[in-house]
Parts: C-alpha cells; sequence; structure tokens
C-alpha cells in the first residue's frame, strides 16, 4: 500500500511539469486579466477557443510545415505574426515577445498577446478554431458554475 | 478567411476618395493588418468536431497515423483505442466515472475473459474501432453532400462546389456562382487560390469514370475520407512525399522526413521544442514506416502505413501500445497497467489513480 501511496505522489508531481489548466480556473485566470468583454468578446468566447486549441495546455505546440511558423501555448498563437521564435522566416513579432514566453505555466503575457491579436481588424476570428466551434453557438456552457 | 470581408466594405467606402495614392495606401496598410491569423489551427481540426455543414477535406482523420500535411496524427492511440467515444474522458469528469468507462472498455477487448488483453485481443479492437471511424464517416458524409447537392440531383459538379466552398470563406454565394457562370476570373486571394488548386486535384482524383467533374455521394466521400478509398490513399501519400521530399526522387530519406526550417533557435527551451519534434518523427521513420530499415521510405510503405484497415498495422500497433503500459512484461495489459497509463490510451490522467486502486484492493 505505502509502495501505490508513493506512485500517487509521483503522478501527482509529474502532472505538474505542463500546466493544463481547469475549464473554471482559466475562465476566473481570464476575468481577472480583463479578457471579459475585452473589444467585445465574451468570456465564454475565450474559455471556448483555448479549449478547441490546446485544451487548455500552456505548453501546446504545433508546427505548420506550410510557412514553417509554429503556433505556441493555450492560446496557439502563431510565430509568424506574433511573437519571436528565431526560426520562422518573415517573422513579424506584432507582440513583441519571445515565444517561449507563451509556453509559461503564468499565462499573464500569452493572454496580453491574445489581446494584442484580437485589437487587429479581424477580430476573434483570427483564430480559426474559434470560427469553427464557437461562432454562433451557445456557450453558456463554457463558464457554467464558475462562478463569473 | 473572413477577413476578405472586413475588406470588400472597406473597399466600398474608400471608393468615394478622391486621390487614388490614398486608396492604394489605405488598401496596402488594410492587407498587411488584416492578412495575420493567429494560428494555423485549421489544419489540425478533429474530424469528430467537425461543424454539420462542413464541406472542405480535413487534414485531420481520424484513425490515420499520418496527418494530410505530413504530421504525425498525436491522437492516434486514443482514436484507435476509443473509436468515437472520444469524447468521454474530458479532464473535468469525475475520476470513479472515467476509470469505470475505462474498465468496461477493457472487458470489451478481452475477448476471451482471462482478465488481460493481448496483443491479438488489442488488434481485434483497433479495427473494429478504426471501421467505427469509417462508419462515423459515412454518416457524417450524407450531411456533407446534401450541403453541396441541394438540388437532390444525387451528383455535384465542381462548379458547385466551388460556390460552396468560396461561400463558406466568407465570399458572397450569388457574386461568385454569377463570376462562375460567366467564366470570370475569380477575385480571391492568393492562400485560397492555392487551396482551390489542392482541392481540383482531389476531385479529379476522386471523379470515377466517366470523367465529368460529377461526384456521386460515394465519390464524394473519398474526396473528404481518403484513408478508406485505395485510389485516394495513393493520391493522398504522393501528396505528403511531394510536400516532405526535396531532392525530388519521390521517396523520402530521413533527413527529408524530419526535416525542421533553417534558423538559430533563440533558447534552450525552443532547442527542447526542436529536439522532441524531430526525436517523434525519427522513432515514427525508423520504427514503423521504414519497415524493410533500409533508411528510405517509399510511397509503398507509406501507404502501407497509412493504411488504416491494414492488418499488420494493426497488430504492431497493439504491440506498441502494449509495451507501452506492460510493466510486467508478459506481452499483456491488466487492469491495474491501463489505468496507471490512462493518459496514454484516453488523452486523460486519472488523478485519482492511487485512491482508486486502494479502494478496489
Amino acid at each position: 500500500m505505502k509502495a501505490l501511496l508513493v506512485l500517487g505522489f509521483l503522478l501527482l508531481s509529474a502532472s505538474v511539469q505542463a500546466k493544463i489548466y481547469e475549464r473554471c480556473q482559466f475562465a476566473r485566470t481570464l476575468k481577472r486579466n480583463g479578457m471579459s468583454g475585452y473589444y467585445g468578446v465574451s468570456l465564454a468566447d475565450w474559455v471556448c477557443l483555448a479549449q478547441h486549441e490546446s485544451n487548455y495546455n500552456t505548453q501546446a505546440r504545433n508546427y505548420n510545415p506550410g510557412d514553417q511558423s509554429t503556433d505556441y501555448g493555450i492560446f496557439q498563437i502563431n510565430s509568424r505574426y506574433w511573437c519571436n521564435d528565431g526560426k520562422t522566416p518573415r517573422a513579424k513579432n506584432a507582440c513583441g515577445i519571445p515565444c517561449s514566453a507563451l509556453l509559461q505555466d503564468d499565462i499573464t503575457q500569452a493572454i496580453q498577446c491574445a489581446k494584442r491579436v484580437v485589437r487587429d481588424p479581424q477580430g476573434i476570428r483570427a483564430w480559426v478554431a474559434w470560427q469553427r466551434h464557437c461562432k454562433n453557438r451557445d456557450l453558456s456552457g463554457y463558464i457554467r458554475n464558475c462562478g463569473v | 478567411m473572413v477577413w476578405l470581408v472586413a475588406m470588400t466594405s472597406r473597399q466600398r467606402s474608400l471608393c468615394g476618395l478622391a486621390a487614388h495614392g490614398l486608396w492604394f495606401l489605405g488598401l496596402v496598410l488594410l492587407m498587411d493588418a488584416t492578412a495575420r491569423p493567429a494560428n494555423h489551427s485549421f489544419s489540425r481540426e478533429r474530424a469528430a468536431n467537425r461543424d454539420e455543414n462542413e464541406i472542405i477535406p480535413p487534414d485531420h482523420l481520424n484513425g490515420v497515423k499520418l496527418e494530410m500535411d505530413g504530421h504525425l496524427n498525436k491522437d492516434f492511440h486514443q482514436e484507435v483505442f476509443l473509436g468515437k467515444d472520444m469524447d468521454g474522458f474530458d479532464e473535468d469528469s469525475e475520476p470513479r466515472r472515467s476509470r469505470r468507462k475505462l474498465m468496461v472498455i477493457f472487458s470489451k477487448v478481452d475477448v476471451n475473459t482471462d482478465r488481460r488483453i493481448s496483443a491479438k485481443e488489442m488488434q481485434h479492437w483497433i479495427m473494429e474501432k478504426t471501421a467505427e471511424h469509417f462508419q462515423e464517416a459515412v454518416k457524417e458524409n450524407k450531411l456533407h453532400f446534401r450541403a453541396v447537392d441541394p438540388d437532390g440531383d444525387g451528383h455535384v459538379s465542381w462548379d458547385e462546389y466551388k460556390v460552396k466552398f468560396l461561400a463558406s470563406k466568407g465570399h458572397n454565394e450569388r457574386e461568385i456562382a454569377d463570376a462562375i457562370k460567366n467564366h470570370e476570373e475569380l477575385k480571391v486571394d492568393e492562400e485560397t487560390q492555392e487551396v482551390l488548386g489542392n482541392l481540383r486535384d482531389r476531385w479529379y482524383q476522386a471523379d470515377n469514370p466517366p470523367a465529368d467533374l460529377l461526384l456521386t455521394e460515394d465519390e464524394f466521400l473519398s474526396f473528404l475520407h481518403p484513408e478508406h478509398s485505395r485510389g485516394m490513399l495513393k493520391f493522398m501519400v504522393k501528396e505528403i512525399v511531394r510536400d516532405l521530399d526535396q531532392d525530388g526522387d519521390k521517396q523520402l530519406s530521413l533527413p527529408e522526413f524530419i526535416s525542421l526550417p533553417v534558423g538559430t533557435v533563440e533558447n534552450q527551451q525552443g532547442q527542447d521544442i526542436d529536439d522532441n519534434w524531430v526525436k517523434d518523427r525519427k522513432k515514427e521513420f525508423e520504427e514503423l514506416i521504414d519497415s524493410n530499415h533500409d533508411g528510405i521510405v517509399t510511397m509503398e510503405e507509406l501507404e502501407n502505413y497509412m493504411d488504416p484497415m491494414n492488418e499488420y498495422n494493426a497488430l504492431n500497433e497493439a504491440k506498441q501500445m502494449i509495451a507501452i503500459a506492460d510493466e510486467n512484461q508478459n506481452h499483456h495489459l491488466e487492469p491495474e497497467e491501463i489505468l496507471k497509463y490512462s493518459e496514454f490510451f484516453t488523452g486523460s490522467k486519472l488523478m485519482d489513480y492511487a485512491r482508486n486502486v486502494h479502494e478496489e484492493f
């Protein structure tokens, strides 16, 4: 039994390596950082978007062979336009940050960058997953019972 | 992308300006400002989560090891283990319920009820789940086909599809239909033009004789889901090889398969990301795709690797899945091993593992 308990603790410690937010935890963090209604985008929109982009995994990374860019973090923000990873051709870095900043457990910088993205004319439509899963849907379930 | 709509409406308001220079400057600034998607998640959308009226062939196909864009399908293990029940193991759901569900699956896989899973049993299960994904695709295809065949004559032409595709990209459906009817050049951006070209190639490939560019419902299914059509699977393989093949010899070397973009990585974390990506692809290349281990992947090898109904692949996959969780190395899976490695099988940790097992004893 002791061995199993030790195993359990090891599992717990292993899970700390990659910060994966719980849905409501994420919603509260967003609200605390002024995301509710930012540029007309509701909290539920942001939660829905992040679930479909990264399943709330702060260290999600996906490479895009097409333009040799990479999408980083809980919002899957792209290195071609928004951040610098030192290896993306024709990069712009509109958020003025290294892409590694988007992978941190503390998602403050990722939120600031997401705000910058949504201030562009296309707004939240910059996120394909939002268009395909969240647009014109009833999103109340994404923040249900979160107290936000 | 929808940003074209914004440009169109903005262009109208700019037409009133007298100075052409200002109009051009505005256009250039607008193009630069609006053509910046947050990411390219399009290529990674799960097929199971597609909208009902989805008419664009997905890059991601459930139960297929490589995406259409050459990425490894990181959800493959869960897809062939869970079948269409992939959404039942959300992080939010209670651990006890997830555990019970996992044990129900275990008892189904364990055909001879000896309380452990053999490679043969897992292989059989994988084949069953893969077929399940295909049945799901057939069902979805009826809806998609109905969306592109509104007159219900059982055929959809390339021109009809093009109208629907561009409408789904935010273009005005009537304007597009008129332009096509009058053989006018379509005003679409470069990226959409390229996608259309690829789609047209696939359309040609899916169009069985007679070559009339009209697709039936079955042909449309192979257009959206090439993995279960021999001809379309070959086409898919050819596309992937073409994308990755740098020296043009129509096969893939290890460097080609794992190639990363040139450039200096800025820090150690970036280097770690690259290393992980390369390591995963190298392992897949050497251990699985290159079946004769000669350092070269031919189109035939890649096709065998991607064929979801290949029995040899399913057995290999079964052995691989068992090996990952088989702690006592008896080449079988016991209930406690599956529970401990639940994240590998379901994509979701069972955080109360220790407590649950304690209660079981």
